[in-house]
This record gives C-alpha cells, structure tokens and sequence, in this order.
C-alpha cells in the first residue's frame, strides 16, 4: 500500500479508536457503576433515549455525564491539541527537541500559577486561579519570545528557540522565587501538583472553550500544512521558492500560545506528550503535515484518553498526576519505536 | 591583565590565610557536645532544672537535649509556634518570630505584640538566625532542612535548643496525640507545665464531652478535602485531620485516599465534608471561604451527594488542623459542630 494508503486507513482506524476508546473509558471509575446504566445516562443525554427521570439525573447520571465523560473529552482534546503543537513547534524551529511547551509557554505558565498561589492574585480570579493565571502566563511569555526573537532583525529558528530558552529560566526562576519568598510547604506541594497536569476540572463548559480551541486551532494548521512541509526544509530554500517563513512563524506561535493557553488552563501541563506523539507519528508515517497533523491529533487524543483512566484507576481511590503517567508510559513506547526503525526527522525516512 | 593577577592572588593568599586560621580556631574551641549531661527529667533539691526533653532531628530521628534554665532567648516560626508561646504565656521569652500564614487569634492579640514579629522576611535565614544568637529555635520539621537552617544536631552541638512541631517531623506519624505532646514539652521546657496542662485538659475535654454525648449513635462518615485549582486533596488517616475526625467518634470516608477525584468523593458519599480553606496573605479571608465552599456546595456534578443535599458541607480553616498548635481546639470544636449540628457544642 502506499504511503498515502496507509495514511488514509490509519486515519479512519485512529477516528473510530477514538470514538470507541470514549465509549469504553467512561465505564471505568472508582464507582461501581454495571456498564447498562452507564449507557443508558449516555443514551439518554445524547439521544434523549430512556427515562429521564431515572436516567436524567441522580448519582450515577452526575458521574457518569457531569465527571467521567467532560473528563475523558477534555483528555482527548488536550491529547489533540498538544500532539497538533508539538507538530507545528518542531516543524517551526526545526528541532527534534521541541514540544508545545518550549518557548517559554511552560515556564510562562508556572509563573503565572506561582504568582496567583503567593502573590495574592489567588481571590480575585475564581476556583482555578493557577490554571487561569498560567493560561496568561504561557501566553504572555510565548509573546514575549516572539518580540525578542524578533529584535534586531529577522526571526529565526535559531533565535527563537534560544529567546525561548532564556525567557523559560527567567520565568521558572521567577516562579521559585514567588515560592521561596512565600516559603509555604503547603503552596509548593499545591503548585507541583498542578504542573504535573490532571482532568479532574474538566465541565461542559470548559470543553466547548478547549475543544473549539483545539479544532479551529487544528484546522488552522492543517490548512498549513505546505508551509509547514517548507519549514523542514530552512528558510533559505523557502526563500528560493518564494515563501517568506518568518511572519508565518509569528502567525503560528500566537496560535500555538493561545491553544496551549487553553489547555494549560483546562488540564495544567501535562508532559510528554506534546514531544513523543508527533515523533511517533512521523516515525510510521513519514513527515508530510497533511497527513501527520491529524494523525497526531488523533493519536494524542486516544493515548490522553487511556491515560485518563489509567490515573484514576492506577491506585485505587487515589488519582495520580497525568504527567507521570504519560511520562512513564509514552517513553518506553516510544524508544521501542524508535530502536525498531530508522529515523531522520525531515525529509524521507 | 597583569594589574587583575596582583590582587586576585592577594585575594587567594587572604582567604587561604583565613580559611587556615578558622580551622585552627575550630581545634581550639572546647567540645561543648559533651558538656550536656545526659540524665532524663531529672528534679533537683535546689530547682526544677535540669530537664531533658525528647524531640526529633530532621531526619526524624529521635533526639535528647538537657535544658539547664527556661531558653530566654527564643526564636519562634511558623503559626503554631508563634500561638504555642502566647498561648503559654510565653512572650517574654521570645526575642524574634517569624512566618504568619494567619492573623494571630484575637486573644493572643495583645501577647502577640511582645513577640518582636518581623513581617519582612516569611522566615529568617542561617546568616539571620546565627546572628540573633538565639538559645532555642521553635519550628516546623521543614524549617531545619540542610536548605534552610540546617540540622538540629549541629544547633544542639552550639548550645541552641531545638524544638520541631512532631506533626512536621519528616517521615513521622500526624496524630492529635503529638499535638498534646508538644504543648506539654514547651510546658516542661519553660516550667509552666501547669498552663500546658490546662490547655491540653481542656481539648481533651473538647474529644470526651463530644464522644459522650454522642454516645451510642452510628460514627458519622466524614470526608476532610481541599479542592485546588481542579484536584482535591482528601485528608485521611495519616492525616492530623484524619486523626482528630477518628478522636471525635467519626469515620473517614476515604481513610487510605491522598489525592482523589471527584467521582471517588461520590463514591464515597460521606455524610459530612469539610472543605479545607487557607487564605494566604494578601488574599480576602471572606471570598477565599467562599469560594471554597462552592467549588463542593456549588458543582453541578457533586449535587448528588447527600452532604451537599443535606447542607452538611462544612468550611474548616487548614492551620486549625494541620500542626495548629493551640488551635487545635478550634479545629476539634469546628469539626464536632460539623459532625454533630444537633448537639451545642
């Protein structure tokens, strides 16, 4: 089969795992809930089939509807939008080690979170303080390596990646200070809790905003995916071809910088991700974006949907941070991959 | 370049001359280690010192150090260990405190302006501590990281006592019990153990008067929870929390639980919760409350519990339980109102 083929094939096979993975993970809590009734409240909700009375609200409706499912389509979002950054950022600054995170969006986001958690900010923004304070965080910072990248003269990826570098010690020094000044145990455990990431906030509203954020963000780029084949290739043989890259990449990091925004917001920073899936896509089916962009959405969203379940399920009653879990599972999965296969990044493999 | 050579190596020879004399100094120094006689509360004929109280190290360990005389020059951080002096009548002891996460209760106000409270740094560093010259040190367990002020051996070593709250002690157990045991040594310590005595009688009195008038009924299923920013941390039974809830005649909903979701609180369905809440400085107490009431009390997923149902979440304030010192009377007094509305406590 072609490369094409084979794209085309995983791409239905990754929807309809995504589809099902959603179905399946919702049966799976801490609460003993037979699988009938968890379909029946999705029946209902999603249908209007059954009786609503019995089926319409309740304990089991409220998980099942109002904390498993919000839950897992938050995962799969995040999963999508992360796995679509990290695509784009490599593609950006050309570098294998890049990740949603890099330019500063992830220190950008801890300070934030730190300075809503010590420095008083906390009150006056509502329940999720650190996730909305590190969602401007990530987003101010990610501007902020941009503008600097951009002194004295044209961006490039070079320059970007190293403002970004400086920007993320600048801010994560400035988070630890907030930390040190405030010197609370308690503050620290709170703020590293949060960064490991989680979907335990996730609510329908909420979702609207990250999954309108991530499509729209994810269509965006998709609609770009000839430009971002161009990035692989360096600025000077875009410039051959008549295309300008450096106010593309301007246009792309706000993009980026508002969809992880979003998220940051949504599920705190859930690692790894961003890194691996894109890689892993590229791995199996080469490097061209009209093909990987989606096939790393998707394969983000069912990998942060399993991981979601593996959270809650790992240590009964207990939830662990997605960050570890991603971690943990995602590297050794990925450097099978990569032990069995040769891999160059851009161009053919 | 070479006018930076000369007095770089001036530089050098100076500090070797220094660093070689300080070693030289360090020899000639007594071993003051040994000076403390290692005898457990022991009464004299002539006075009531010396005494010998056993508290820990930072790695937990169990450590003994002999008071000759009531410590006159304390240094007290951190909330509890500020509250625990006043409360003691302690005040003119203390030559600087440190570290409020709260306004200190309004009648330990008028103590608590003898306490020399220094607002500009949460807590001090080495370099402050050793030049306050202070001969005990009143702390959290966290406080003599090597980060921080360093181990309780090498204080102990100079002459300074050390006294850590046992419900901070890295690795150790979270009990009420310890709570009353640290009242109790500052008690023997200072040789007020009268004053120490009546403040643990009287939380002790809080946990009998609440169990015998409960007597008989079903132990009610308690959850204690801190929701932040989207996880819940849920206070079980290692918890202080977790430990007084038990002392009262209650039953953890999730005793084994650190870090929960909300579907396990719905699971667990307790019939009372408690929201933790701590207003850190510069934040409004009232919205911080009120906020943290609803993210239970107010989520559209959490209304079927029957806590919710039956109004039966209630707020409690983290430094009145958790190492809280003598507020641990407010906490025991805030949980028993909680857990038994129908009784006036």
């Amino acid at each position: 089969m072609s490369r094409n083929g084979r794209a085309s094939l995983a791409l239905v096979i990754l929807a309809a795992a995504l589809v099902l993975s959603l179905g399946l993970a919702v049966s799976v809590g801490s609460m003993a809930i037979p699988m009938g009734d968890v379909y029946r409240v999705m029946a209902y909700e999603l249908f209007g089939l059954g009786d609503g009375s019995t089926w319409g609200s309740g304990g089991v409706h409220d998980v099942v509807w109002l904390i498993r499912l919000p839950r897992l389509v938050l995962a799969a979002a995040t999963g999508a939008g992360l796995g679509v950054c990290g695509t784009v950022m490599q593609a950006m600054v050309q570098n294998t080690m890049a990740d949603p995170y890099i330019l500063g969006v992830s220190s950008g986001a801890y300070l934030g979170a730190a300075l809503a958690l010590t420095a008083g900010a906390g009150t006056a923004l509502g329940g999720n303080a650190m996730g909305l304070a590190g969602a401007v965080g990530a987003f101010l910072a990610a501007a902020a390596v941009l503008l600097l990248a951009r002194l004295g003269g044209r961006s490039t990826p070079v320059k970007l990646l190293l403002s970004g570098v400086a920007l993320s010690a600048v801010c994560s020094a400035l988070g630890n200070f907030c930390i040190v000044l405030e010197n609370d145990d308690h503050a620290a455990a709170a703020l590293v809790q949060w960064t490991m990431g989680g979907m335990g906030a996730a609510s329908w509203p909420g979702n609207a905003i990250a999954c309108g954020v991530v499509i729209s963000g994810g269509l965006f780029f998709w609609s770009q995916y000839r430009t971002l084949n161009l990035m692989l290739l360096g600025d000077e043989c875009a410039g051959t071809l008549g295309v300008e890259l450096s106010a593309k990449r301007l246009i792309y990091l706000l993009v980026v910088a508002a969809m992880v925004g979003v998220l940051v917001y949504q599920a705190g920073m859930v690692g790894f991700v961003g890194l691996i899936i894109p890689h892993g896509v590229r791995l199996l089916f080469g490097s061209d974006h009209r093909t990987l962009l989606p096939l790393a959405a998707l394969t983000g969203s069912v990998f942060l949907v399993w991981m979601d379940v593996l959270c809650r399920v790992v240590l009964p009653g207990n939830e662990i941070p997605m960050g570890i879990l991603t971690a943990l599972v995602g590297a050794p999965v990925f450097l099978a991959l990569l032990a069995r296969r040769r891999y160059g990044f851009g161009g053919e493999v | 370049m070479n006018t930076w050579k000369r007095p770089l190596s001036a530089l050098l020879a100076l500090s070797l001359a220094l660093t070689l004399s300080a070693c030289g100094g360090q020899t000639n120094t007594p071993d003051t280690s040994g000076s403390q006689p290692e005898s457990s509360v022991s009464e004299n004929t002539d006075g009531y010192y010396p005494v010998t109280i056993t508290n820990y190290n930072y790695d937990g360990q169990e450590v003994s150090y002999t008071y000759e005389e009531a410590p006159q020059r304390v240094l007290a951080v951190y909330q509890g260990c500020i509250e625990t002096m006043i409360a003691l009548g302690l005040e003119n002891h203390v030559i600087a405190s440190y570290g409020l996460d709260n306004e200190v209760k309004e009648e330990w106000q008028e103590g608590f302006a003898q306490m020399h409270y220094d607002d500009s740094v949460f807590a001090p560093d080495k370099e402050t501590v050793t030049l306050l010259e202070p001969d005990f040190i009143f702390s959290w367990g966290s406080y003599f990281g090597d980060k921080k002020l360093g181990d309780v051996d090498a204080w102990n070593e100079k002459g300074v006592g050390t006294y850590m709250n046992s419900n901070t002690v890295p690795g150790g157990t979270r009990t009420l019990e310890n709570e009353y045991t640290d009242i109790l040594n500052i008690g023997k310590i200072f040789h007020v153990e009268d004053k120490a005595q009546a403040l643990v009688d009287e939380m002790k009195a809080q946990v009998t008067g609440t169990l015998s008038a409960v007597q008989g009924q079903d132990p009610v299923r308690v959850a204690v929870v801190e929701p932040i920013s989207g996880k819940i941390t849920n206070y079980g039974q290692k918890s202080l929390a977790g430990d007084m809830v038990t002392a009262l005649g209650g039953e953890l909903a999730m005793p084994e639980a650190d870090s929960i979701s909300k579907e396990d609180l719905v699971a667990a369905d307790p019939e009372v919760i408690f929201v933790v809440y701590m207003a850190y400085s510069g934040d409004d107490p009232e919205s911080v409350m009120a906020q943290q009431l609803a993210l239970i009390q107010d989520d559209p997923a959490l209304q079927s519990l029957q806590a919710v149902k039956n109004g039966n979440v209630h707020l409690i304030m983290l430094g009145d339980m958790y190492a809280s010192g003598p507020r641990t009377l407010d906490g025991l007094k805030t949980l028993a109102q909680g857990m038994y509305p129908e009784l006036s406590l």
